[in-house]
Order: structure tokens, then C-alpha cells, then sequence
């Protein structure tokens, strides 16, 4: 029973008093840095990353992968207590667990959010260890035109994070995507409005874009209406779910975890899409889909789970085919390398205590996050009784910092005021910020691998529907199109608009 | 009785003062690029080695963005004191000089003196286990025989591995098409499953693939043969010097630091590569080491590298 020998092998190297230790310090440290709005798990990584190099390669892993997943705990609460995603899986979070917040029901959101991230995290791992080695396989299927097709579907999806006319929608989402062609051109080389700035030559930042379009401008708006309504949150009944309510959110984290777990393989940026492809599958399935973005649990549970098992799945392409999905993976891969191990096909032969040791601690995090966190859940839900004149400048001031802390330059400080006016703007004229982030995270991979294509065929565009799995990936695209303009999905768009 | 004392203490802290050994302070190691990757790690290695050798610590600082442009310029306009050293590299030194001079906020060869080379690295010329050729000749065969066919990948426009091709097809006559990516690691998956034909990748990133068996070395676009590699047959061994290519380190400091503190630099870093564990990284990493390239040989190399690139930049410009 192989199965069984990697568990016992992983827990063995995980429950060394050391190797717990770290878990517990890596959790720890990623809920506090999640938690502080824009300080994210890669620039800490990045600053601790020289210190664990003395640490043994095992232990060094743990750590991070605990800073990693432990600011996506984190990370969602502040995207639920203040509104101020940290990260593109948070946004989808902010949008139903802001408004829960804002009922009172701030406990409730945040237990949801722990609990769904645990069921994902448990299935996950299982999953792992069972899956690992046939999943990296799926990896080579998709080639540039099937991750071209898969962002046309993420795009089409992005608009489902709203309920503004479709037409808005859709402009936000290519808003969202020409910002994110500011800086070098991949293919040529070229600079794309960067204004002759070094600084902008490696494009925007997403924190930077979500700090003043969701954290900054919401100040702005709330800091313009009387001190009464905004800290008018409803009063807080109770923190914990109920039964029901445990019942209730146990189906979408299911379906998120499914979902999740199946993107999280996908190195081109599968991960990217969970939450919020979760999200729209909820919408979709959904009894009464109109209360999505007005504080549906279902719309935490699921993406909470989505997002926590792509993103304990983007190991395997990351421990199989030394693919890194994001800049934390990448920087994985350094503390790996320091220590002389490469990862790829080989390391799960050559390493085995080292790669099942990092699962089943992954396992160990997440029970750990969820001790954590849930008694924390009346401390955070406290936070949002403190006076907003007290508690707005106090949010500035760690946003500046996490926005200074990117690249240890105020460049970034700076540029989020720029953005602030187009925030604003947004707010005032009532758009839908989430489809424009979106559309800024899939931009460039929607770019890249089109080019991509093209090139490798010499400009046949024919390349672009040469496999099955990209003309699934179309025809799915042309089912949600077609049901986003069905005449009486319409009607409901327009009913709810007018509220 | 105590104001001679008091007196002779300050002639002789005063002394101290004047005398004060460089370096009496920790020093600051400039990488222009993020934490994690090859450039930063070996930085750590030797960083460590050289703290050992100066006695004072050694501390790596990432200043990433724009291909190394940012932390290239932060070192720039650092204090020419000794207590700022910069890694330079081939992209920041050689290739944007060459192919977006206007880029440029520095002067490579003005704005910076050389204390030493440190390493160089040849790619490795590498193909999916599927393809119809499997040593240079043969690949240069297939490509005439079949023009205008044949993709190679990149880490990106402008970086070594793409000039390596790019050096390749003038050179040898093949015409081929470069693909650029984002980073070393993703063309490989793309490589593997027979997408792209061709990659010039640096020998730890294909080390896995081509263990597994999903990838072939046809050669190195090096001088001479790796130690990792040794059956990996050189360009110049398959008749085509002019595609030889390399990304190549040194440790810089900004112009205007005394002579005295660059020749303590340099001492110190020539123990540092004479040291047993730079000497099996390097090894390890597939790179060479460079030999004592001093100031005055560092710039001439340097001089070299931008006419180099700038050549083979000619095609680049689409």
C-alpha cells in the first residue's frame, strides 16, 4: 500500500518536534502578515528566505509553505473585516464577506472562511498523495493555445463577480486587462505606457491596484458619508455557526474543494482562477442567486475552498516539474536550490521525507490555522466596534507600509495615490471594481500564451482550436455566454439593478 | 596626572580614527534581482565566504526590476566607499547596453570599477526526447533542411538564453523562431511535450528533465566542455565559434572608490574563488570559473560582450 507508506513517512517527518515547531512559527507568522493589509506572503518570504537557508531543507519548506497558506487565512479576514483584499483570491472574498460583515454577521463569514479552507485543506492533501504523480501529467496536455482558451473561459467568468449590467461588466474586466499590459512587452521587448519610468518597466502591481481600488477608495466613499452609517454594522449576534448554518456551507466548500483542487495542477495559472471560477459555479447553482454580493455564505464557503486547495495542489506541479505557479512558488524553488535540490521529476524518488514530510504538513498547518484562528474570530469581530475616525488611518498607514514593502521603495506608496483617482472614480460612478482585478490577473497569461501561439504557428490562427481541450474550453464559453444574454437572466440583471 | 592620560588617549583614538581598516563596518552586496533565483543564490554562497575573508559581515540586499536596470542603478549611486558592492551580470552589463541602450541610466563601463570575474555560464543546447536529431551537426542539418521550421524558447526577450539562439542561427545558418516566456522553468514544460524544439537553457534547470529522460543535450554554446556535461559537445568543437555564448558574473563597485579599498576587495575575492566550496558550486551549477579578471581586463571583456551582443542583435530587431 503505497499510499499508506507515504502517509506514515510524511507524518513521521512532520511531527518531529522541529519540523511542528516550524509549521506552528510559519502559520503564526503568515496569519500576521495576511492579516496586515498588503504585507503578502511573498514579500515576507522573500525577507526570510536568507534565513532559513541555515535551516535544514525540510524545516525550511514547512516554514514557508506555513507562511504561504497562512496568510491566506489571514488574508481573508481582512478582505472581510475591512474590504481590503490582499491578494486575487481574496477579492472574491471581500465581495460576500464584507457584506455579512456589514449584517453583523462578521463571526459567521469568518468561521466560514476558516472551516471551508480546512475541508479543502484535508481533502487536498489526501488528494495529493493519491494524485500526485499521474496530475503532473496534465501539465504537459496544456500547451499555450489550451491556457489561451482557458482564460477566455476565466475572463467570460470574471463578469459573474457582479451584479451590474453585463455591458459594465465586461468593460471593467478589459479595463482590468489593458492595465496590466503597462510595462515591458513580452514578446518584443518594448515598453507599453511606462512613460520612460524605470519603475514601471515591470508593470503594476496587484496589491498596489487592489489597496486603491477596493482599501483606499472604500475610505474615500466612507470617510464622504456621516460618521453613523459606516460603523452602522448591524449589531453582532454571534460568532459561531450553527448546524444549519455548518450544513449549509458544506456542499459549496465541497464543490469549491473539487474545482479547486483540479486548477491548483495547472501551473499557467490554474490556482488564479479557483476562487472565483467556485464563485460563479455557486451563482450558478444556486436557488436564489440574487443574494450573491450581498452576503451569501455560499459565496465564502466555496471560493475560501477553492482557493485553499489550488493552492496546496500548486505544489505538485511545483515538487514534479519544478514549475512554479506564483512568486511564491518561485521562491520555493530558491530555498530548495540552496540546499542543492532540484526539484523535478526526480525529487519524489530522490527526496521522499522531503516531499511527503511538506504534505502532510500541510495537513498539520491546516489544523493548526484553524485553532488558531477561530478563537481569534471574537478578537477580529471586535475590531469593527472601534470607531471608524480611529480605526481608517490606522488601515492607511499598514496599506502604505505593505505598498512600501513590495520592493522596499515608495514608488509604490506614491503610485497607489495615483490610482486612488481612478479608485474614486469608480465608486462614484457606482462600476464594479472585482471584474476589473480579475481581469488584470488573467490579462497578461491571456496575452502571452495568444501570442505565444501565434508565433509558433506563424500567425495561423487555426493553432488556436488544434486540441480538445481547447475547443472544450470554447464550447464552455460559448454556454456561459449564451446564458448570460438568455433574455430572462436579463431581466433579473435589471431588477437587481434598479435596487 | 589625568590630562596627559586624557591626551594621550585622544592622539590615540584620533590614530584609530585615521587608521581605521576597511572594513570596519558591514558591508552591503547589491543583487538586482529577486530573492530565490540562481544570481541571488550563488550571491549567498559567496557573500558567506567573503564575510569569512573581509571579517566583516557580508549582507546580500535584493533590489530587484527591470531586468536589473533598478539595482544596477541603486549600486550607481551608492557612496563609492568600499561599503557597496554590486553583482553585475551580463544582462544588466552586456545585453541591455547592446540591444536598449536607451534604457539605460548608467554607463557600464564608466559608472563602475571591475574588482573580479566571478563565473560564467555556457547553455545547454537542449531538445525533447523526440526529435529527429541529436547532436549539433545534426540539428543544423534539419534546420536548413527544413527552413523557417524550428522554435526555440526563452526565459524572455533579451535575456542570454535568447541571444544564444539567436548567436546560433547566425552562426550556423538555421533559421530559427524564438519564443519568449516569462521564466526558465515554464518553456520547459513546453519543451518536454514537443510544443517548442529547441531550448538554450542553463544546465540546472534541464538537469531534472533530461534525468527523466524527456529531454536530450545536443552541446553547450561554451568555449570548453562542463564539468556536469562532459559528453556535451561544444559549438566551436562542432565548427561554429561565433555561436560560442555565456552569461557571465563579476563583483563591481561604483567608480570613484579608493584603489586601496578595491585591492582589499580584490584579494579578498580572490580567496573567495580559490575557496573549495565556491569552487563545487560553480561546478555543480554548470558554470566555469572565470579567471583573476582584474579592472583593466574586466572592462576590455566587457567592451567585447556589448559588441558581441549588439552583432547578434540584428536579428533580434523584428
Amino acid at each position: 500500500m503505497e499510499l499508506l507508506d507515504h502517509a506514515i513517512l510524511g507524518l513521521t517527518t512532520a511531527l518531529t518536534f522541529q519540523n511542528l515547531i516550524y509549521a506552528f512559527v510559519g502559520c503564526l507568522l503568515g496569519t500576521l502578515i495576511g492579516i496586515l493589509p498588503g504585507l503578502g506572503p511573498l514579500a515576507t518570504i522573500s525577507m526570510l528566505l536568507p534565513l532559513t537557508y541555515s535551516l535544514g531543507p525540510t524545516a525550511a519548506l514547512i516554514m514557508l509553505a506555513g507562511i504561504y497558506y497562512g496568510a491566506q487565512y489571514g488574508g481573508s479576514t481582512t478582505a472581510i473585516i475591512v474590504n481590503l483584499p490582499g491578494e486575487s483570491s481574496a477579492v472574491v472574498t471581500a465581495l460576500d464577506g464584507y457584506q455579512m460583515a456589514r449584517q453583523g454577521k462578521a463571526g459567521l463569514a469568518l468561521a466560514t472562511a476558516a472551516i471551508s479552507s480546512f475541508i479543502a485543506g484535508t481533502f487536498a492533501t489526501v488528494f495529493i498523495m493519491l494524485a500526485a504523480r499521474p496530475l503532473a501529467n496534465l501539465a504537459f496536455s496544456f500547451g499555450p493555445a489550451e491556457y489561451f482558451a482557458m482564460m477566455v473561459v476565466g475572463l467570460l467568468l470574471a463578469t459573474v463577480l457582479s451584479n451590474a449590467r453585463l455591458l459594465e461588466s465586461v468593460a471593467m474586466v478589459l479595463v482590468g486587462v489593458l492595465l496590466s499590459t503597462v510595462g515591458t512587452d513580452l514578446t518584443s521587448g518594448d515598453e507599453r505606457f511606462t512613460f520612460g519610468i524605470t519603475k514601471l518597466f515591470d508593470g503594476l502591481d496587484f496589491i498596489v491596484l487592489a489597496m486603491a481600488v477596493f482599501g483606499f477608495a472604500e475610505i474615500v466613499r466612507n470617510l464622504g458619508e456621516d460618521e453613523d452609517t459606516v460603523t452602522g454594522t448591524a449589531k453582532i449576534t454571534r460568532l459561531m455557526p450553527t448546524r444549519a448554518e455548518l450544513k449549509q456551507m458544506l456542499a459549496p466548500a465541497t464543490r469549491g474543494t473539487m474545482l479547486g483542487s483540479i486548477l491548483g495542477v495547472l501551473p499557467g495559472g490554474g490556482a488564479a482562477l479557483a476562487s472565483f471560477a467556485s464563485y460563479a459555479l455557486e451563482k450558478r447553482v444556486s436557488r436564489n442567486p440574487e443574494q450573491f454580493g450581498k452576503g451569501h455564505m455560499a459565496g465564502v464557503a466555496g471560493p475560501e475552498a477553492a482557493n485553499n486547495a489550488a493552492a496546496q495542489t500548486s505544489f505538485i506541479p511545483l515538487l514534479t516539474l519544478g514549475m512554479p505557479s506564483n512568486g511564491v512558488m518561485a521562491l520555493m524553488i530558491g530555498a530548495m536550490m540552496i540546499h542543492d535540490i532540484t526539484p523535478g521529476p526526480r525529487v519524489m524518488t530522490s527526496d521522499p521525507a522531503l516531499v511527503w514530510g511538506l504534505i502532510a504538513s500541510m495537513w498539520i498547518g491546516n489544523l493548526i490555522l484553524v485553532v488558531l484562528n477561530l478563537p481569534l474570530v471574537g478578537l477580529w469581530v471586535r475590531l469593527l466596534a472601534v470607531p471608524y475616525r480611529l480605526l481608517y488611518p490606522a488601515i492607511m498607514l499598514l496599506c502604505c507600509i505593505g505598498a512600501y514593502s513590495l520592493k522596499n521603495d515608495s514608488f509604490e506608496v506614491m503610485l497607489c495615490a495615483v490610482m486612488l483617482l481612478g479608485g474614486y472614480a469608480i465608486v462614484l460612478l457606482r462600476l464594479p471594481p472585482a471584474p476589473m482585478l480579475m481581469g488584470f490577473v488573467l490579462g497578461p497569461m491571456l496575452e502571452e500564451n495568444l501570442r505565444r501561439v501565434l508565433l509558433i504557428s506563424r500567425g495561423d490562427f487555426a493553432a488556436l482550436v488544434g486540441s480538445p481541450i481547447s475547443i472544450g474550453f470554447y464550447l464552455l464559453a460559448a454556454v456561459a455566454l449564451l446564458t448570460m444574454a438568455l433574455p430572462n437572466l436579463r431581466r433579473k440583471r435589471e431588477v437587481l439593478d434598479e435596487d | 596626572m589625568k590630562a596627559p592620560l586624557l591626551a594621550l588617549g585622544l592622539v590615540m583614538a584620533a590614530a584609530g580614527l585615521a587608521k581605521a581598516e576597511y572594513p570596519d563596518r558591514p558591508v552591503t552586496w547589491i543583487v538586482p534581482f529577486s530573492a530565490g533565483g540562481v544570481t541571488d543564490i550563488s550571491s549567498r554562497k559567496l557573500a558567506e565566504v567573503l564575510t569569512e575573508q573581509l571579517g566583516q559581515p557580508v549582507i546580500v540586499t535584493n533590489k530587484p526590476g527591470a531586468g536589473g536596470l533598478v539595482g544596477t542603478k541603486e549600486a550607481q549611486g551608492a557612496a563609492p566607499d568600499g561599503y557597496t558592492v554590486l553583482y553585475g551580470s551580463s544582462g544588466p552589463f552586456g545585453i541591455i547596453p547592446a540591444l536598449s541602450p536607451e534604457k539605460l541610466t548608467y554607463d557600464p563601463l564608466k559608472d563602475f570599477e571591475v574588482i573580479r570575474g566571478v563565473s560564467a555560464s555556457p547553455q545547454m543546447i537542449v531538445t525533447h526526447a523526440d526529435a529527429p536529431f541529436s547532436t549539433i551537426a545534426e540539428l543544423v542539418d534539419y534546420a536548413k533542411a527544413n527552413p523557417g521550421k524550428l522554435n526555440f524558447g526563452s526565459p524572455g526577450i533579451g535575456t542570454a538564453q535568447h541571444l544564444a539562439g539567436e548567436l546560433f542561427n547566425k552562426a550556423t545558418g538555421a533559421d530559427m523562431t524564438h519564443v519568449p516566456y516569462k521564466a526558465g522553468t515554464s518553456q520547459m514544460v513546453d519543451l518536454a511535450s514537443g510544443v517548442l524544439d529547441l531550448s538554450f537553457e542553463y544546465s540546472p534547470i534541464v538537469k531534472p528533465y533530461v534525468e527523466e529522460g524527456k529531454m536530450k543535450i545536443l552541446g553547450t554554446t561554451g568555449r570548453e566542455r562542463i564539468a556536469t556535461y562532459p559528453d556535451a559537445q561544444t559549438v566551436v568543437e562542432a565548427g561554429y565559434p561565433d555561436a560560442v555564448n555565456m552569461g557571465w558574473t563579476f563583483l563591481g563597485v561604483p567608480a570613484g572608490t579608493p584603489a586601496e579599498i578595491r585591492a582589499r576587495l580584490e584579494t579578498a575575492m580572490n580567496a573567495v574563488m580559490a575557496d573549495q566550496r565556491i569552487a563545487d558550486m560553480i561546478r555543480t551549477g554548470g558554470q566555469i570559473v572565470v579567471p583573476a579578471v582584474g579592472e583593466t581586463e574586466g572592462k576590455a571583456f566587457i567592451q567585447a560582450e556589448i559588441a558581441k551582443f549588439k552583432a547578434a542583435g540584428g536579428a533580434v530587431s523584428n
